[in-house]
């Protein structure tokens, strides 16, 4: 997997445009939730092959996994409105909450992650996902819903390379 | 603020189902676990040595072997397959090369069933099959690969006259595409035009593909070749199949021709393809088991004939890696899919104390079943594909 697929996988997959419709906190706080979760995804990410070795998963299945999950989550995206922002604790206690969880520290990036990390590397996968992150709060709000269609339908055709890469793999 | 609150904790709580939710969606629904177990090379020795057993005991005077049998009701089921009993004969011939008991006496006899069944056909000589009009060539080429397998273990040449006459009768039946007839004419004395087999195109490469190596500059090898290049580039759209064989004899024929060559790049870029028509075959199998939710999720377990031909490509995959030094980067990824293949075999085997429950232990201890049913072709191609896995677990063997 190349760094660029790894990127384009990762920021699709994260959709920063729908994260930041979801979030009204100031810039500042939505990167330090964005490290936090950051953080994480080095960890499941380091943990890869740990993880798919404990779980009796093969690279390719978790390749597949990945793309019907992604593929679903993208057409969804784009079948539904942008979400509104909820609660959350106030000032900087809003970089937990809900900038790390929920808003940013989703399953299908968690997934999408370890998928990346063991077919492209750690390296890979932790530069893609902080772009993935760092974007969030530079999306203009104007722009949300178009940039959000955009990404999810890209996020779609990813997901169906994804699926066909692990399928046809020894 | 206390509304605040309750809402803060709402949105967490909901988050939390969210995540169990999926992880436990995608755990039972598409990352069900590939178990393949840790199998060692010892167990799947043993699990040879049990299959030599079932068929040295499964085998008439004359070398023909029981061919269907059901276990339930202790039943031969008849019926009969002469190149599928030629393949048990190669099976064996490997046994005996992995020094397994009993196992070159058995193939022998077996031999000794097909030579009489020989034929003068195609300026050469062809296993018959009596009552046919049309002759098929299956038995023929895996009887060459069978002999050649006897020729590489015992180092005895007393077969190479009768390897020649097979060869030559395989070569006449390759079309100038490379394309190979799967049936003989009887009443021409030619090869029967525009009848192809999933297999024995597969199996006639592999097989001159081993005359080459073992009674080479007899042109054997140009052959193969033609063959070889047939198949990696044309049959399956020539031949209208889809999806594309998962073709393991192919496999065997790329492996042994990297014994006597280098492959070409259409050759590497060939067995790639078969590693990703292998590949999920084989996660797909190991996913499955006897359990009410992986019949409905993933379907009944498969053959053991078809488990144990997932085996033989990707063993003869990672072989191709060990001969060839500009071969693709498969031996990882082929060794684990090896291993894998080999640790549902062994633990999908009936072992002779699972034997014993049933009526007949002898005609059950060592074999493959499925609904209750066995079938001579479990056992050949299971057997083949754990004694190829001996040297991908142990680098000694």
């Amino acid at each position: 997997m190349s760094v660029l697929l790894a990127v384009l996988l990762l920021v699709t997959a994260h959709n920063p445009p729908r994260r930041r419709a979801e979030l009204t906190n100031r810039p500042q706080v939505i990167l330090a939730g964005g490290a936090l979760t950051l953080a994480v995804l080095v960890i499941l990410g380091g943990a890869g092959d740990s993880i798919l070795d404990a779980l009796d998963i093969s690279a390719p299945t978790l390749r597949v996994a990945v793309g019907l999950v992604l593929a679903a989550r993208g057409l969804l995206d784009l079948a539904r409105r942008l979400p509104v922002p909820g609660d959350g604790l106030d000032g900087m206690k809003g970089a937990i909450v809900p900038v790390f969880f929920p808003v940013l520290l989703r399953p299908e990036l968690a997934l999408a992650a370890v998928s990346v990390a063991v077919d492209g590397g750690l390296g890979a996968m932790t530069f893609g996902a902080a772009v993935a992150l760092g974007l969030v709060p530079a999306v203009p709000r104007r722009y949300c819903r178009v940039l959000s269609v955009v990404a999810s339908t890209l996020l779609v055709a990813l997901a169906v390379d994804r699926i066909i890469d692990g399928v046809f793999a020894l | 603020m206390e509304q605040h609150r309750n809402s803060v904790q709402q949105r967490i709580r909901l988050g939390v189902i969210t995540w169990v939710v999926f992880l436990v969606g995608v755990r039972l629904l598409i990352l069900q676990p590939e178990r393949c177990g840790n199998v060692t090379a010892a167990e799947v020795r043993a699990a040879a040595a049990t299959t030599v057993d079932w068929l040295v005991a499964n085998q008439a005077s004359d070398g023909e072997w029981l061919y269907r049998y059901d276990a339930d009701a202790d039943r031969n089921l008849g019926g009969y397959n002469t190149t599928r009993h030629a393949g048990l004969t190669f099976s064996l011939y490997s046994a005996a090369d992995a020094g397994l008991a009993g196992a070159l006496q058995a193939a022998d006899l077996g031999s000794v069933w097909l030579r009489e069944r020989v034929i003068e056909a195609g300026g050469g000589v062809a296993v018959d099959e009596p009552g046919a009009s049309a002759v098929p060539i299956g038995a023929s080429a895996l009887w060459v690969v069978a002999l050649g397998e006897r020729r590489l273990v015992t180092g005895e040449n007393i077969h190479d006259e009768l390897l020649v006459g097979l060869g030559r009768f395989l070569e006449s039946q390759i079309e100038p595409s490379g394309a190979v007839s799967e049936r003989w004419d009887r009443g021409s004395d030619r090869l029967v035009s525009g009848a192809y087999s999933e297999f024995f195109t597969g199996e006639a490469y592999f097989a001159l593909a081993r005359l080459e190596r073992i009674l080479p500059g007899q042109g054997f090898g140009a052959s193969a070749d033609r063959i070889g290049r047939y198949l990696a580039l044309d049959r399956d759209d020539a031949e209208d199949r889809f999806p594309p064989v998962s073709d393991h004899w192919a496999a065997y024929g790329l492996a042994e021709t990297a014994f006597w060559r280098p492959l070409s790049q259409v050759e590497h870029d060939y067995a790639v393809r078969l590693g990703d028509i292998f590949g999920p075959q084989v996660r797909y199998a190991a996913q499955r088991t006897e359990s009410w939710f992986t019949h409905r999720t993933r379907g009944r377990q498969t053959l053991g004939a078809g488990l144990g031909t997932l085996g033989e490509g990707v063993t003869s995959l990672w072989l191709l890696t060990q001969l060839d030094p500009g071969s693709p980067d498969l031996e990882e990824v082929a060794a684990e899919r090896a291993s894998c293949v080999a640790g549902l075999m062994v633990e999908r085997q009936i072992d002779p104390v699972e034997a014993m429950e049933f009526k007949n232990p002898a005609r059950v201890a060592g074999a493959w079943f499925q609904f209750g049913v066995t079938q001579m072709d479990d056992q050949q191609h299971t057997l083949s594909a754990l004694l190829r896995t001996l040297p991908v677990l142990d680098p000694a063997v």
